[in-house]
């Protein structure tokens, strides 16, 4: 090897942070800088790929691989891998990282790994191949984003990952177009665009591939367009169905709304939804109704902050539930309905389970959307409990209106905004990143524009009263009762996925650039990382690959805490942009 | 220039109404000085979501047919508006109403708007209905 390739890895390794790692970890950590400067480089030699099929994704929690978004259909972010266990953590080093990546905004991406492969998206939709046990890189896609879409982001440039089916790998974009690349190559396979860009419509969720369906749905709450989820054809990318989340007239639901409003409803599904294989359901959540004043559309506004039960084949629903009526604060329903079946008050329940943005943690009966129990998690003034028929009483003196400010809790980003939760069945417990924040907020006219924003409120965010200068927790709540076992607290924001572990841990980021372990028990910290390049908003992810597990995550600050948490997120400000996946497993003996 | 001829051959086939005025030179909204001092209140407030060139990151872009371009057929009124109640994003209806006509000034110029000597006024500017088309590819 040339001397000025040695130098430039060991200045490589220097840079990531080797003073809190053992020797041997920062020469591994180098290994791809080495496969990436060495030149003329030689083409990586693609591992073999073998195709997903749908019962690979029926089966993903057994997977070695992280095949979906939340890991498996169930969306519990949870690994039966006990490899790295509270025993040995505290020796967990680097296996590899990428480059860093020059992008400033926020890297919300979860890998996704099949057999040798790893996917992952960056903001502004590039989509990367690597070897997911050496950190070679295979190959990269770079998206070409029609320009009219930056007029209509909400909150970043973000991209949260891929699905993978078949020989395809397969995501959304920020201009609407849903995208199919061959796994092994990078080369696309289909392209089609599900509406035009700078309306209000954006992609950011990772697809859900069921039944040979691709289900994605788009974001656009804030601009008034109305949301709808799709079923399209993994083999070209044809629609199959469409579903509106908001209802014309004519439909069930149509006279939740003033005349006419259901076309600038907003309502959109922009998170990766779940799925239910024994009874072939589809569980996907739905955001906030527009505009955000509700004083300007009395009614329930269906199927706004709701959880929507699907047919994965046709689109028809099979049941609804609404968290939120007549939502005025912004509390899309759109956190991850995770899939568990707990007993509660003596009785068994096949479940599903949100921590949802307006501070409730719900238990939902997923055979008939019926409530089983749901309960605050965090300082609620909005919602001041459940009524007879198990649905949220909204705090009606608390609404906005021209005239009338307001403060309450939880803030317009929730209690809980998009990031992944674990559910954890060794433990019983769901591990939830809480926000702990409140706002201000008053209405102000609007009249609806294709292409500007549709509120009608200004809202500024505050302090939590009960909690000044904490906004952030790691909650365990047990699942049998829904009251929370721990807490970890934080003065930053919680803005990162958690990964359960049969290994008894909890992984997960914090803004200031450190990945921690927790015990699942008890939540007491138990490994960091060494700190990274940048802060973590992304959820972490863990496979195997020849017996030795690894756990992988993105750094790169951004997000929707910087851009919208006004002077809350003053702190912030320095932590350094760009993004950098890292891989850490237990060192070779 | 490209667009000079676009705009001379699509205004010689319309006759008449709402396209044809788009397509008229933009009128002067703002003077000099304020888009200078708004350059300045754009760095500090405004570039950190929506770019230095205004191109947009993680907020939408302000410059430009990515902003404004005919079909979307927006008014200088409801944009302004949008900005004042709004913007910066997070600290809503923060800066003062001179901040804000110097800031949008900045951004009337950078998308071709001219010059003038009348000063772009808080008050009537929310109101304007003047057409707001970016002169900008």
């Amino acid at each position: 090897m040339p001397k000025i390739s040695l130098q430039h890895r060991l200045k490589g390794a220097t840079a990531f942070g080797c003073a809190g790692l053992a020797l041997a970890a920062c020469a591994a950590l180098a290994v791809p800088a080495k496969a990436q400067t060495a030149a003329p480089a030689a083409a990586p030699v693609a591992p073999a790929y073998t195709p997903v099929s749908q019962s690979d994704l029926v089966g993903a929690s057994t997977s070695d691989g992280w095949l979906m978004f939340n890991r498996d259909y169930a969306g519990q972010d949870y690994v039966p891998f006990d490899q790295i266990n509270a025993g040995n953590v505290s020796t967990l080093s680097t296996a590899w990282t990428s480059g860093k990546i020059d992008i400033p905004d926020g890297f919300e991406g979860t890998p996704i790994v099949s057999g040798n492969y790893m996917f992952v998206t960056t903001p502004k939709d590039h989509v990367i191949a690597y070897n997911a046990k050496t950190g070679e890189k295979l190959w990269q896609y770079d998206y070409k984003i029609a320009p009219a879409a930056y007029k209509t982001l909400c909150c970043d440039t973000n991209n949260r990952g891929v699905a993978v089916y078949g020989s395809s790998v397969i995501f959304g974009t920020l201009d609407n177009h849903v995208v199919a690349l061959d796994a092994t190559t990078g080369k696309e396979q289909w392209n089609v665009s599900l509406a035009e860009p700078g309306v209000g419509y954006s992609i950011t969720e990772a697809p859900l591939v069921v039944n040979g369906k691709v289900i994605i749905a788009s974001g656009g709450g804030e601009y008034g367009a109305r949301g709808f989820i799709v079923g399209l054809d993994a083999t070209n990318g044809q629609q199959v169905w469409k579903t509106y989340t908001i209802p014309s007239p004519d439909e069930p639901g149509g006279d939740t709304w003033p005349k006419g409003m259901y076309q600038t409803g907003g309502g959109a599904a922009w998170m990766t939804g779940t799925y239910d294989a024994d009874t072939n359901t589809l569980l996907w959540g739905v955001g906030n109704p527009g505009p955000w004043l509700a004083k300007m559309r009395p009614g329930k506004n269906l199927y706004s902050d709701s959880l929507l039960a699907l047919d994965p084949d046709t689109g028809k629903m099979k049941w609804y539930y609404q968290y939120t009526a007549n939502d005025t604060w912004d509390y899309d329903g759109v956190n991850t309905p995770q899939l568990a079946d707990i007993t509660y008050e003596g009785k068994s329940y096949k479940a599903v389970i949100e921590a949802n943005r307006n501070g409730y943690f719900y238990a939902i009966d997923r055979t008939d959307g019926k409530l089983i129990y749901a309960k605050p998690f965090i300082h609620d003034t909005s919602i001041l409990g459940i009524d007879k028929t198990g649905h949220a009483i909204t705090n009606e003196e608390l609404k906005p209106t021209l005239t009338k400010s307001i403060f309450t809790c939880p803030s317009f980003l929730g209690g809980k905004n998009w990031w992944p939760g674990s559910i954890d069945p060794e433990t019983n417990m769901a591990y939830v990143p809480t926000l702990h924040a409140c706002m201000t907020m008053v209405g102000v006219p609007v009249t609806y524009s294709a292409g500007l924003p549709f509120l009608g409120e200004k809202f500024e965010m505050k302090d939590d009263p009960t909690s000044p200068g904490q906004y952030g927790s790691l909650q365990a709540i047990d699942l049998s009762t829904g009251k929370k076992v721990w807490e970890q607290k934080s003065s930053y924001p919680w803005d990162a996925g958690t990964l359960a572990t049969k290994g008894g841990l909890v992984f997960s980021g914090t803004v200031d650039g450190y990945l921690k372990a927790f015990d699942a028990k008890t939540g007491q910290v138990v490994w960091t990382s060494p700190q990274l390049t940048s802060g973590i908003i992304s959820n972490p992810i863990s496979y195997q690959i020849d017996g030795k597990q690894y756990v992988a995550i993105w750094t790169g600050w951004g997000g929707v805490w910087p851009i919208w948490a006004g002077k809350l997120a003053a702190p912030e400000v320095k932590i350094p942009r760009g993004g950098q996946l890292y891989v850490f497993a237990l060192p070779s003996s | 220039m490209n667009s000079l001829k676009t705009r001379v051959l699509l205004g010689a086939a319309l006759v008449a109404g709402s396209a044809a005025a788009a397509l008229a030179a933009p009128p002067a909204l703002y003077t000099a000085d304020q888009a200078k001092a708004g350059a300045d209140v754009y760095a500090q407030n405004c570039a950190m979501c929506h770019g230095a060139d205004l191109s947009g990151a993680a907020g939408p872009a302000l410059v430009g047919q990515a902003f404004a371009n005919a079909a979307n057929k927006f008014t200088v009124g409801p944009v302004f508006t949008e900005v004042v109640q709004q913007m910066p994003a997070g600290q809503p209806a923060s800066l003062t109403h001179e901040q804000y006509e110097d800031a949008f000034a900045y951004i009337l110029q950078q998308n071709g708007y001219p010059a003038g000597t009348t000063k772009l006024d808080y008050t009537a500017t929310m109101s304007s209905k003047v057409p707001l088309v970016s002169e900008k590819p």
